[in-house]
């Protein structure tokens, strides 16, 4: 067993919190990768026996979203959308010259570590500021190279976010049995342009 | 018999019978025996055509010495045939067997692995045999080949001297083409 | 016109067709005899409409309508032969080719296929697509069983959906989506299920094939014969695949009261057992010692003078796995020429049994409201298709209870259950009849067991009298009862005739056992292959593998069922004439020349067996 015994606890918490356990099965990824770094199959296997599924099903989830990682990444990710909108205002040349700037290619990690640049993406739901940019969780818009170098910068020295999962963050930072009902929801919305579409 | 025998007969649906041995010769239709000038006459226009044909170009061969030209599309033997990295193009798919209109093919194929590669793919014709007494070169197989591995080449001296001997194996279906076949078939430019 | 009833009348290309409410216009449609091309649905399968290839026009909805998954409605109007329909199916055939490799020439569902015939039937004929195609995996093994080609696979979900609803291991999952979707078990872990032969035949594209038949023959070429499965006692029905009278492949041969259309792995992958691969040697004898080829003649003139010798301290045993009028014949053998009562088919262990253990038929499971299976995967190991039929009757609300203990079964139904079932195998069958009558006793309803005996006619040896102390059609021997197996070799028995029809069901010596044969006088062996046994043999007559005779099977639920000569192996004595040949040698003067004729006789001692000859039939001891 390697999931430590607080991430098994969150996953236990949101199967009860679901009429079906197969609901939970992308919170309780979420808990894995902020724990591991990324979904490991041992990860997955376990999610599967605290949640009393198939392992198969929640691989078929896990590998359905995007935004699972499947191997271990950068400190930050940097997905940019490449979709028709961001295309129309040049994402694709600025996705080039981010693979330059960076020195590697689409799904890579730069050697020290800190930034895994992607545009795998579908549609970020941010075309009103596009060409735009998905740091971690959050969103960087109206990109041109000179912005792009100065996040780079930044990303090189920050630390990683922190590992809290964006919507099951929910759940009070130590739980306790008697906490499991009533979901809070964090003070919500203060972080601006949050990114919404994570689960 | 001339029409007019039968008409003389009187009975021109019954056929005439047969002379017997004593019946001797009829006489002539005009009555007399033609003169010797005719027959000289005769004798010569029969010469003059042997002559004249001893003298024109022969249209026979002296076969098995020289040999008539084939057509290109001519269908004698089969070859198979194998690509310029000797792998065989055959991959066993017993669809020239199953196009066969006698059942002179039989195919057994297996699976290629990468310690023994006989074909390009997953799966290689095993055993590959033709029945070449059955075969009837009708050239169905090469029709049905989806990576023109067979091929009816041009030769169709093919006798031997027992049964066994017409199952030609893969081993002699792999033989090399014959040079001119082989640029033939490589000006058509292949898959 | 139709009042509130539970018919729904719709018209499906101009003709009317009345048929149940919920029916979909699929099978309306079947029912008229119109053919609607499918990928996805499957009759045993929810609907899922995936593929698309069902597309038809319904009048008053604006798009085609999927017909795999649309209930009938009263005065539906239904076309399939529209321009319409036409052109949609074209689409999607276009579609669904435009990243198959068509590599039909070298795929073993060629010829087979439903892709291959419904692109002949209502494809396009060409492509328009003329770019490099998605490229995939080829021949991925999912396990030592099935190989996976997911360029092949058109993503219709029956495989998945099987392991889901039919088995419900779900072991097969869709992983990622969109273009990328393929089918894989979880972290590519080799697939552990015991049904997944299954999946290589509900495929409907060449993407999941056997690893067994690859490359072994295309279908067209295949000899098919009927038979039943020799895997164990239920009974399922096949179909012996052959090519150049050699054994290609088991293929399920559907009987709804059986087998449900599937079989389990160990049956369906058990034929290299069957498979005259080599010669298996010739009649012997032992002369100074060594075995020494001879003459069918004159080996059972051999075996024939020996058992006589021996007389009525003559044993018997035959396998479980030889056909009914073998086993007759064994009896007769034993009871009539030798004048011996010591006859068995059994391994260690004593299990008794009664024609009351075939109470409750198979198919009758999804009937009943509880079923109490005692010994749990014990029974599913005995005859695993079984799990299939309970895992069914659980998604139709039977409640399934996987007990140890009797105590546990007990307590499990309660006292309102109406129709209830007990599942055990031979060796617990003691517990099962407790349970029943404990069961009777509390619960209101019917209870009726069925037993799960040990081979493939272990049920027809038990009928017809392979045992010491009954005889054909469970006739009591008043005084004249036989010792069993266990007690032979402390019984005074000198020679011992050891029938070994099925690689499968074996004669299994113990040590104690061998030793003991060593020491007897006679020991005759008629087998297919050669066994351990035949070092200890005096004579050995080689007959034949199940595929290369024929006569009749009795399964557990007492279904006496033919099986055919799918091999040919003339050259082999068939074991009923070896039989007759040697009880001939003594004077016995029996007539048989087919096996027919032998049933006949058979149907006689056991007329319970009439009924079911010649055809396929059903005897249910019993049953009135």
């Amino acid at each position: 067993m390697s999931l430590s015994q607080a991430t098994v606890e969150k996953i236990q918490d949101y199967a009860r919190r679901y009429p079906s356990a197969q609901s939970a099965i992308l919170p309780a990824l979420w808990a894995v990768q902020h724990e591991v770094g990324y979904v490991t199959s041992d990860g997955m296997r376990e999610v599967a026996q605290h949640l009393g599924l198939p392992a198969s099903l929640v691989e078929a989830t896990s590998s359905f979203y995007s935004m699972y990682l499947t191997r271990p990444e950068g400190r930050h990710d940097a997905v940019m959308c490449v979709n028709v909108a961001c295309a129309l205002r040049g994402a694709e040349e600025l996705f080039a010259y981010c693979e330059q700037r960076l020195g590697i290619r689409d799904g890579q990690t730069t050697s020290d570590g800190a930034i895994t640049l992607r545009s795998t993406i579908e549609c970020l739901g941010a075309c009103g500021g596009a060409p735009m940019m998905q740091i971690d969780h959050r969103f960087e818009e109206d990109l041109t190279p000179e912005r792009v170098n100065a996040i780079f910068e930044r990303l090189r020295t920050e630390p990683a976010p922190s590992p809290e999962p964006p919507r099951p963050a929910a759940v009070p930072p130590t739980p306790t049995p008697a906490a499991k009902a009533a979901p809070k929801r964090p003070a919500g919305g203060s972080r601006p342009r949050e990114k919404k579409a994570d689960t | 018999m001339s029409d007019e025998d039968r008409e003389v007969d009187g009975k021109p649906d019954q056929p005439t019978p047969l002379r017997g041995p004593d019946e001797g010769v009829p006489p002539h239709p005009e009555g007399k025996r033609p003169s010797v000038a005719a027959d000289i006459t005769a004798l010569a226009t029969g010469l003059k055509t042997t002559l004249g044909e001893f003298f024109s170009p022969a249209v026979t061969l002296e076969y098995p010495e020289d040999k008539s030209p084939r057509s290109e599309r001519y269908r004698g033997r089969h070859y198979l045939r194998r690509y310029e990295n000797g792998l065989e193009r055959c991959i066993g798919c017993e669809l020239c067997a199953a196009a066969c209109p006698v059942g002179c093919i039989l195919v057994i194929a297996a699976e290629n692995t990468d310690e023994n590669r006989v074909s390009p793919g997953e799966r290689y014709a095993k055993t590959y045999e033709i029945n070449m007494l059955r075969c009837i070169f009708c050239g169905y197989c090469e029709d049905a080949c989806p990576v023109q591995a067979i091929v009816l080449g041009p030769e169709y001296e093919l006798s031997d001297t027992s049964r066994e001997k017409f199952i030609y194996t893969k081993e002699k279906l792999l033989e090399p083409l014959p040079p001119d076949v082989q640029a033939r078939l490589d000006s058509k430019g292949p898959k | 016109m139709a009042v509130a009833t539970d018919q729904v009348t719709l018209q499906v290309d101009g003709v009317s067709v009345t048929v149940p409410k919920g029916t979909l216009i699929l099978d309306a449609a079947k029912k008229l005899g119109i053919d609607i091309p499918i990928f996805c649905s499957h009759p045993k399968m929810e609907p899922v409409a995936v593929c698309r290839m069902c597309l038809i026009e319904v009048e008053k909805m604006p798009k085609l309508q999927p017909a795999c998954a649309i209930p009938v409605a009263e005065g539906m109007v239904v076309r399939t032969l529209t321009d319409k329909v036409k052109q949609y199916q074209q689409g999607v055939l276009e579609f669904l080719l435009i990243n198959h490799p068509l590599d039909c020439p070298i795929c073993d569902k060629g010829g087979e296929c439903p892709l291959q015939d419904q692109t002949f039937q209502y494809g396009p004929g060409a492509s328009r697509y003329d770019f490099q195609k998605a490229h995939f995996d080829k021949a991925v093994p999912l396990s030592d069983k099935i190989v996976l080609d997911r360029e092949r696979c058109i993503l219709c979900w029956r495989c998945t959906r099987f392991t889901e609803e039919i088995s419900g291991e779900r072991e097969l999952a869709l992983i990622k989506r969109g273009v990328h979707t393929i089918i894989g078990t979880f972290n590519d872990e080799p697939a552990q299920s015991v049904y997944q032969g299954n999946w290589t035949e509900i495929c409907p594209v060449g993407a999941l094939t056997s690893r067994q038949y690859r490359f072994i023959s295309r279908p067209w070429d295949l000899d098919r014969t009927p038979s039943v499965c020799p895997g164990c006692a239920m009974g399922c029905n096949i179909q012996i695949d052959s090519r150049h009278n050699k054994i290609g492949r088991f293929q399920s041969r559907e009987n709804l009261e059986v087998d449900d259309g599937w079989l389990c792995d160990q049956g369906r992958y058990s034929f290299p057992y069957f498979q005259r691969d080599q010669e298996f040697g010739s009649p012997s004898i032992r002369r100074d010692g060594q075995l020494a080829a001879v003459s069918y003649p004159e080996a059972v003139a051999e075996a024939a003078a020996r058992l006589q010798r021996a007389g009525s301290s003559a044993a018997g045993w035959a396998s479980p796995g030889a056909t009914n009028e073998e086993l007759f014949l064994f009896q007769r053998l034993f009871r009539e020429t030798l004048k011996s009562p010591h006859l068995d088919h059994r391994q260690q262990g004593i299990h008794e049994t009664d024609p009351e253990d075939i109470g409750l038929p198979i198919a009758d499971i999804e009937r009943c409201d509880h079923v109490v299976v005692l010994g749990g995967q014990e029974v599913i190991d005995a005859a695993p298709v079984l799990h299939l039929r309970l895992h069914k009757s659980q998604r139709h609300g039977v409640a399934v209870h996987r007990v140890d203990e009797v105590k546990a079964g007990l307590a499990a139904v309660p006292a309102e259950a109406t129709v209830v079932g007990v599942l055990a195998t031979a060796a617990r069958r003691a517990d099962a009849i407790t349970l029943q009558n404990q069961l009777v006793s509390k619960v209101k309803g019917s209870v009726r067991r069925l037993i799960v005996v040990r081979g493939p006619n272990g049920r027809g040896a038990k009928d017809l009298g392979i045992l010491p102390h009954l005889g054909p059609g469970y006739a009591v021997l008043n005084g004249r009862a036989g010792r069993p197996r266990a007690e032979w070799p402390k019984a005074g028995i000198r020679a011992l005739y050891i029938y070994d029809a099925s690689p499968l069901q074996e004669f299994g010596a113990t040590e104690a056992e061998l030793d003991w044969l060593r020491s007897l006088d006679t020991v005759i062996v008629q087998r297919f292959k050669p066994s351990v046994l035949d070092e200890y043999a005096h004579v050995v007559l080689p007959g034949r593998a199940f595929p290369e005779k024929d006569g009749t099977m009795t399964s557990m639920e007492g279904r006496v069922q033919r099986i055919a000569t799918g091999i040919d192996a003339a050259h082999v004595w068939d074991d009923w004439r070896i039989l007759q040949a040697v009880a001939n040698a003594m004077g016995a003067g029996w007539p048989y020349r087919t096996s027919e004729s032998i049933f006949a006789d058979l149907a006689k001692a056991v007329p319970a067996y009439a009924a079911a000859a010649p055809a396929q039939g059903r005897v249910l001891w019993g049953e009135r």
